[in-house]
């Protein structure tokens, strides 16, 4: 039997009014991949990010190949031989490949930049692990997936032996997924030692040899794929029984709310970002569109809501265009949005929840006369959205920035459904919150198809959009590349889709 | 637990930062080899005390007459911080805002002083209005950053002033300057001579309380600091992010315009080539100190009137230079902009006060 | 009148005003330089122009006292160097809004060297930094007989260009502007390297001051840099944070300026505060028209917190 990579010992993380680690126990053998499970914020990458130096634990021993280790920095980390690939990319867009890689481990003499040498290196691992990637490229140029493998490279590149994965597989198509995990099993048998965090129990159970499920900052158990199933790890990961399934009727679709023609929106980047999209969304029913991130999806939602202008095509709100580039016309016209960067967009974080909760209309009566505004009347709203939308806070007068991203979601959404609503723009409505606050709001969605408001659900995450869609449309490159019926729809096929295979995919 | 209640209320940072400006600029007084405590009760005396005679105005009538346009710019810039813009150009607009006031109060003749007077202050606050809706404009329609502009503006209207003042608008006189301005266009004084103690400070202080109202009472407010704090969910949320950087920007330039406006029509009753240099700098600093709460913003201007106001007399009597005041009020501003420095500074000042006590104990055991 | 302003154009000599225009751009490309740095670092200095009042004062102080260009030089640069080090500590280490930070520094700069100039004096005239009029670089076109630090700003230009694009410290530079993240992440200290690159700018900043007082006029008058270095921040956006783009665009606001002058000079009136706003003007209409198109730095702004 091998001997422990890595041991961490009764590891402690306290932030203000959390602690994100308690007590937590964890170790790697040579050669193996083990899992972290646990859902968004059970304090998976808390611990990964004291394993990698980026926070130092208040408590507790880290001890690698046999010998204590205190680690202050990325820097010491990366010494020691561990390497992290970070759920949100850490390249840099504007720089090539190579630069990337290179980055804080660079050579060369008298601080001159050299990199014909690392060059051939990173195409040397690149074939080792087929990776293929152009060391050339600019990063900003490569797809999601691409991009991943060079945060490999980078962590190779500088002989990674412990090797983290944060939810990897977020921004990957099934197919892709496979060729990650035959990439891992090339790692593991090179004797690199891998962890793998992940709150999606398919893929845990399809990689690990060992798992080890985290809840609120405590180690719930460890487990082996062989011993578990998904029911069990679903119910360690939350500590009662989940319902995986969203139940609905079916749906009862009206006339047509939003229709969309032949589209044409530029990303940020002024390249083409949805090309020629045209589809309907009627009443009583919710359309989802699939789709890896970055294949068009945000700037659709951007154009559809009047945040960007599209460089062609309309936009009608039950037969009327809506200007463009207007916010102000769409959310009129009975739009809501429930906008993917909560963060960006969705609230003014120094602002307290009840001005948050009016957000757009704060002008308008009752919560404004002539001018001037009634706070009393923000207030009394904002307690009667609070309570019906069950939104876990002291009082409506705190910041929104003080609670918990599940509870500041369930206020967006609160807040976007309190208006009469023809047509509800979600987008990755549920990211980055709990699974209680998952289960709340998508009831709330469905119910509001219920009750004959058109839904628009764009996400990431395609388990979503297969349990809450009647319709599916596929995108890629900036256009649907295909439609399928939410509840025949196949998984296997839509990834397919997803990848832009659309022959394969209707074989 | 110390660090809780010593830090309870948000004035503290901004007292803590003037207490450790005055304390620094008492130690560069005393290496420079004056009395600091002579210097700070003359200046205190100069500012608050003295009393008037028949040829001099009360003190503290006086610091009143400085921190009048100090309060009105301060609420002008504030304004704009409110929207996240920052607005440099008071001067320019304060200057740009005299130059008009001044114009229509030599220029119009043989009008009723209650037509002529709201007239040179209309033209004044337009003025102001039109050289900030330069700046607004551009940062609303080209994304041009406000605080390059501004600054631009200012040199453009110092040449501007100076042009028609040795120009166009020259008196017949030596001194470079305009002629003076008719009586009926005079902002006039509460008090009867030696005081100056004009209609400008209630002015400003009605600018105060429509301050507080459009802030914290309007929706135009709310809209304002929506978009200073995240203009992305501003607009998401349907407000014309880019209309309202035009509506604070020229909020603020209106007040900077009366400023000048104010000032000329009620103290200088001419316009000179160069006048109030540094008045909307300084502003920038009472804005930050005040930290967009009215009553915050008329103690800042008060303080800073009365260091501006007794400076003379501190020079005259205690023998300090008087632009010691510009010393002060450096350190003030940085330590209100990073009120970490005075917090570090003075908590760890009590924390090794606290342990050497323990320490002392342990000794004696 | 038009006949008499082509008149004119045919009796100017271009290259003396090329000259002209590039002397009095040295100060505006110093501060491009500085704000190219810490920016590319991902730190907004609005403060260059209190760093150039400042370091101007003290070149004109030190130079004085020490009866020596270089040693006045050197100290002006190091003054400038510990504004800069100021607004680090405002920004980084405080996370005070870089606007305002720079703002306070701008302010903070005014009020001390304004208190110095009157507290100590300003009545004798500082040494002159030389002229390169020595046999030999006299006749270089377009640069000789101009000033050293004209020399100096040029070669600047070239140092920056390579150490931003084909150094180790340039790359981890432009990372840390782009994506703090990704450089801690692969171990590079950003708010080091960001404390680091605001030095640098700090000290072409006081490099820029150094020219008022070392080469113009030889003593110091408060607010003497009038605006120079947020020009120089203009001709960094216009030149989309690059150096040689930078140059170009702070000569595209100087060339004007100094064929009005040429004008003036053949009896053309022109008043001169007319003349005098025409740098101010252009800035304006620069970056009215640029802003739009250029990319800045994409974490330009942003505090680096873990």
């Amino acid at each position: 039997m091998s001997e422990p990579v890595l041991h961490m010992r009764n590891i402690t993380k306290r932030f203000p009014g959390v602690v994100a680690n308690d007590h937590i126990c964890f170790d790697l053998n040579k050669g193996e991949i083990h899992a972290l499970l646990g859902e968004n914020g059970a304090g998976k990458t808390t611990l990964m990010n004291i394993f990698y130096g980026l926070y130092q634990p208040d408590e507790g021993e880290i001890w690698l190949n046999g010998r204590r280790v205190t680690i202050h920095s990325p820097r010491d980390a990366i010494a020691l031989g561990i390497g992290m690939v970070h759920q949100h990319f850490t390249l840099v867009p504007t720089l090539s490949v190579t630069e990337n890689v290179i980055l804080g481990a660079e050579t060369g003499q008298l601080g001159i930049l050299d990199t014909r040498s690392p060059r051939a290196r990173v195409a040397a691992i690149a074939q080792e692990y087929g990776l293929e990637v152009d060391p050339d490229a600019l990063v900003r140029t490569l797809p999601v997936g691409v991009q991943q493998r060079v945060e490999i490279i980078k962590a190779l590149y500088r002989n990674a032996q412990v090797l983290i994965l944060d939810e990897p597989t977020a921004v990957l198509t099934p197919l892709e997924v496979e060729r990650l995990f035959a990439t891992l099993r090339a790692l593991v048998q090179r004797g690199v030692s891998i962890i793998f965090i992940s709150h999606k129990l398919k893929e845990v159970m399809a990689i690990a040899d060992r798992i080890t499920v985290l809840r609120q900052g405590r180690v719930v158990g460890s487990t082996t794929p062989a011993e578990a199933d998904e029911a069990k790890l679903a119910s360690m990961m939350v500590g009662r029984p989940v319902m995986l399934q969203v139940e609905k009727a079916p749906a009862q679709p009206g006339e047509v709310v939003l229709s969309v023609h032949n589209l044409k929106v530029m990303s940020d980047r002024r390249a083409v970002a949805v090309d020629g999209v045209s589809f309907e969304v009627r009443a009583g029913e919710i359309i989802g569109i699939a789709g890896v991130e970055g294949n068009g999806q945000s700037e659709l939602v951007e154009a559809i809501t009047g945040l960007r202008p599209p460089v062609h095509g309309e936009v009608l709100l039950c037969g009327r265009p809506l200007p463009h580039a207007l916010p102000r016309a769409a959310i009129e016209a009975g739009m809501s949005h429930v906008p993917e960067d909560r963060h960006k967009y969705g609230m003014v974080a120094q602002q307290p929840l009840f001005v948050n909760l009016v957000l757009s209309t704060f002008h308008k009566p009752p919560f404004a006369r002539r001018g001037l505004l009634s706070l009393r009347t923000m207030r009394e709203h904002a307690r009667r959205l609070i309570r019906e939308f069950d939104v876990r806070t002291p009082n409506e007068q705190v910041r929104i920035a003080s609670l918990s991203g599940g509870n500041q979601q369930k206020a967006v959404v609160a807040r976007e459904f309190s208006r009469p609503m023809r047509l509800l723009v979600a987008a990755q409505p549920t990211r980055g919150v709990d699974v209680g606050s998952i289960e709340f709001i998508h009831k709330r969605i469905v119910q509001a198809r219920d009750q004959g408001a058109a839904v628009l659900l764009v996400s990431a995450e395609l388990d979503e959009v297969m349990s809450l869609s009647d319709r599916i449309l596929v995108m890629f490159k900036g256009k649907i590349v295909g439609e399928r019926d939410g509840r025949s729809a196949d998984r296997a096929e839509i990834g397919l889709l997803m990848m832009g295979k659309a022959e394969e995919a209707s074989t | 637990m110390i660090r809780r209640w010593f830090w309870l209320g948000s004035a503290w940072p901004a007292v803590a930062s003037v207490l450790m400006a005055l304390a620094l600029a008492a130690l560069v007084m005393v290496i420079t080899g004056s009395d600091p405590l002579a210097a700070y009760g003359a200046l205190f005396q100069g500012a608050f005390l003295r009393p008037g005679t028949a040829t001099r105005p009360t003190a503290f009538f006086e610091t009143l007459v400085s921190a009048t346009p100090y309060l009105i710019l301060a609420l002008g810039i504030s304004i704009g911080f409110a929207a996240g813009l920052f607005n440099i150009g008071a001067e320019g607009q304060l200057y740009m805002g005299a130059l008009a006031s001044v114009s229509v109060g030599f220029l119009v003749k043989g009008l009723p002083w209650f037509v002529h007077l709201p007239l040179a202050i209309a033209a004044g606050v337009l003025a102001g209005v039109i050289w900030a809706g330069i700046a607004g404009w551009l940062k609303a329609t080209r994304d041009a950053p406000e605080v390059v502009t501004t600054i631009m503006l200012n040199y453009i209207a110092y040449a501007v002033v100076n042009y028609m003042v040795n120009g166009p608008l020259r008196h017949t006189g030596t001194a470079p300057r305009t002629p003076d301005i008719e009586p009926s266009a005079v902002l006039p004084t509460l008090l009867p001579p030696p005081e100056r103690l004009h209609w400008g400070l209630i002015l400003a202080i009605a600018c105060a309380v429509g301050y507080y109202l459009l802030m914290n009472r309007s929706a135009l407010g709310l809209q304002i600091r929506l978009v200073g704090e995240n203009r992305h969910a501003a607009r998401y949320a349907g407000i014309n992010v880019n209309g309202t950087y035009l509506i604070a920007m020229v909020l603020s330039g209106a007040l900077c315009g009366l400023a000048g406006a104010v000032e000329v029509l009620a103290l200088y009753r001419y316009l000179p080539t160069e006048f109030t240099v540094g008045y909307g700098f300084d502003s920038i600093a009472v804005a930050l100190l005040g930290q967009g709460n009215p009553i915050g913003i008329a103690l800042a201007a008060l303080l800073f009137g009365a260091m501006a106001n007794g400076s003379g007399f501190m020079q005259f009597s205690a023998g300090v230079s008087n632009y010691i005041i510009a010393v002060v009020q450096a350190f003030i501003i940085v330590f209100v902009a990073a009120p970490g420095i005075a917090r570090d500074v003075l908590v760890n000042w009590w924390a090794r006060r606290i342990r050497r006590k323990p320490a002392a104990q342990g000794g004696e055991a | 009148m038009i006949e008499t302003l082509l008149e004119v154009l045919g009796r100017i000599d271009y290259l003396f005003l090329l000259g002209a225009s590039l002397r009095a751009a040295t100060p505006i490309v110093f501060a491009a330089l500085g704000g190219i740095f810490s920016e590319r670092s991902g730190v907004i200095n609005i403060g260059l122009e209190g760093m150039m009042l400042t370091s101007a004062y003290v070149c004109y102080k030190v130079a004085v006292l020490a009866a020596s260009p270089w040693v006045g030089l050197l100290a002006g640069v190091v003054a400038a160097v510990l504004i800069a080090l100021l607004h680090g500590v405002i920004s980084i280490r405080y996370q005070t809004n870089q606007v305002v930070s720079g703002t306070v520094i701008n302010i903070f700069a005014a009020g001390i060297t304004g208190f110095l100039f009157r507290v100590l004096g300003a009545q004798e005239s500082a040494p002159y930094l030389p002229n390169m009029n020595m046999p030999g670089v006299r006749d270089v076109p377009l640069l000789g007989n101009q000033p050293m630090l004209t020399w100096v700003m040029v070669g600047m230009v070239g140092l920056a260009t390579f150490v931003l694009f084909r150094t180790t410290w340039g790359l981890r530079t432009r990372a840390v502007g782009e994506l703090p993240r990704a450089a801690d992440t692969a171990g590079v200290p950003v708010n080091t390297i960001r404390y680091a690159n605001l030095a640098i700018g700090g000290a072409m900043a006081g490099l820029g001051g150094a020219f008022f007082t070392l080469h113009t006029v030889s003593s110091f008058t408060p607010l003497m840099t009038s605006g120079q270095g947020f020009i120089g921040l203009a001709a960094m956006i216009f030149g989309n944070w690059t150096p040689l783009p930078a140059m170009l665009a702070a000569l595209l606001f100087t060339v004007p300026q100094a064929l009005a002058g040429q004008f003036q000079m053949f009896g053309v009136p022109l008043p001169y505060q007319i003349i005098s706003t025409l740098p101010y003007v252009l800035t304006i209409i620069a970056l009215a028209g640029v802003v739009r198109r250029s990319t800045p730095p994409a974490a330009l702004g942003v505090p680096y917190a873990k």
